[in-house]
């Protein structure tokens, strides 16, 4: 449980944060993201450090209970399996990414999303 | 031991992820690299990250015994000099990086050499744990 609650204590103010930003800060995010994907290098260094924090999270943290705790794990997942595809493959990586980011309502629902489920995280982590 | 084991799980799948990227994808790898290494702080910030993963590498498993663990241990201290090396003089590792691109084959050697480190690690890391070393190693000293 400690370990669940350290994770969290980090994720969750990541995340919201990110959303925050999503949310307050559209255009300046839609640019970063075009200037991100023009880029390899830094797909790249984002792959190696993702890949790195993902088999952490997966390593010292891999429950799969009927709780919150899964989210965790599920982050670390899916944080694993996107450095994975960065560093394997950057050129995908842009073009999935340049497609995604093209969506209008994207940068809003991700920020949405990203939001409540760091708040939620840091809540359990911080609070609850 | 524990340690290794821990750092050779996180250690072992980043180095087959890369070395798979430089053999299966080496047009866009040597499109990437060329351009990390023209710009001086993307080499910089490079060094940093490479300087903080060594340190820690270093300070929590110095050990150089004769044994597989000693991989980590040589790990992070290029890791450490590699970063201070980025940092001082980013222009010195453009020219030599560059040099190094120009080589034949850089990619096919790199990439399998990372490729043979990860896999050894991550079998170390993944299907050696602690408890199944330290079986092993008992059972053979009782039949000795």
């Amino acid at each position: 449980m400690q370990q669940s609650l350290t994770i969290a204590r980090l994720v969750g103010p990541v995340l919201a944060a990110i959303g925050v930003g999503m949310l307050a800060n559209e255009t300046a995010y839609r640019q970063m993201a075009a200037q991100f994907l023009s880029d390899y290098p830094f797909i790249y260094f984002s792959g190696i450090l993702a890949l790195v924090a993902g088999l952490y999270i997966i390593n010292v943290h891999n429950i799969w209970t009927r709780d919150w705790r899964s989210l965790i794990t599920a982050i670390g997942w899916i944080i694993t399996c996107i450095g994975v595809f960065r560093i394997l493959a950057p050129q995908f990586t842009v073009y999935v990414a340049g497609s995604i980011v093209a969506m209008s309502g994207l940068f809003i629902g991700a920020g949405i999303v990203l939001l409540t489920l760091g708040g939620f995280i840091t809540f359990k982590g911080y609070v609850a | 031991m524990e340690r290794s084991h821990f750092l050779a799980k996180l250690i072992g799948p980043v180095c087959i992820a890369g070395g798979l990227g430089m053999l299966f994808n080496t047009t866009t790898y040597r499109a990437m690299f060329e351009r990390a290494l023209h710009d001086h702080m993307l080499i910089y910030l490079s060094g940093v990250i490479a300087l903080t993963i060594g340190l820690a590498i270093v300070i929590l498993h110095n050990d150089w015994k004769w044994q597989w663990p000693l991989i980590i241990t040589v790990f992070g201290w290029l890791a450490v000099v590699g970063g201070v090396l980025r940092m001082i003089a980013p222009q010195v590792v453009e020219s030599y990086g560059l040099s190094l691109l120009g080589t034949p084959n850089f990619f096919i050697i790199d990439g399998g050499v990372a490729v043979l480190l990860g896999v050894l690690l991550s079998y170390f890391g993944y299907l050696d744990p602690p408890q199944l070393s330290h079986a092993r190693r008992s059972r053979s000293r009782r039949r000795r």
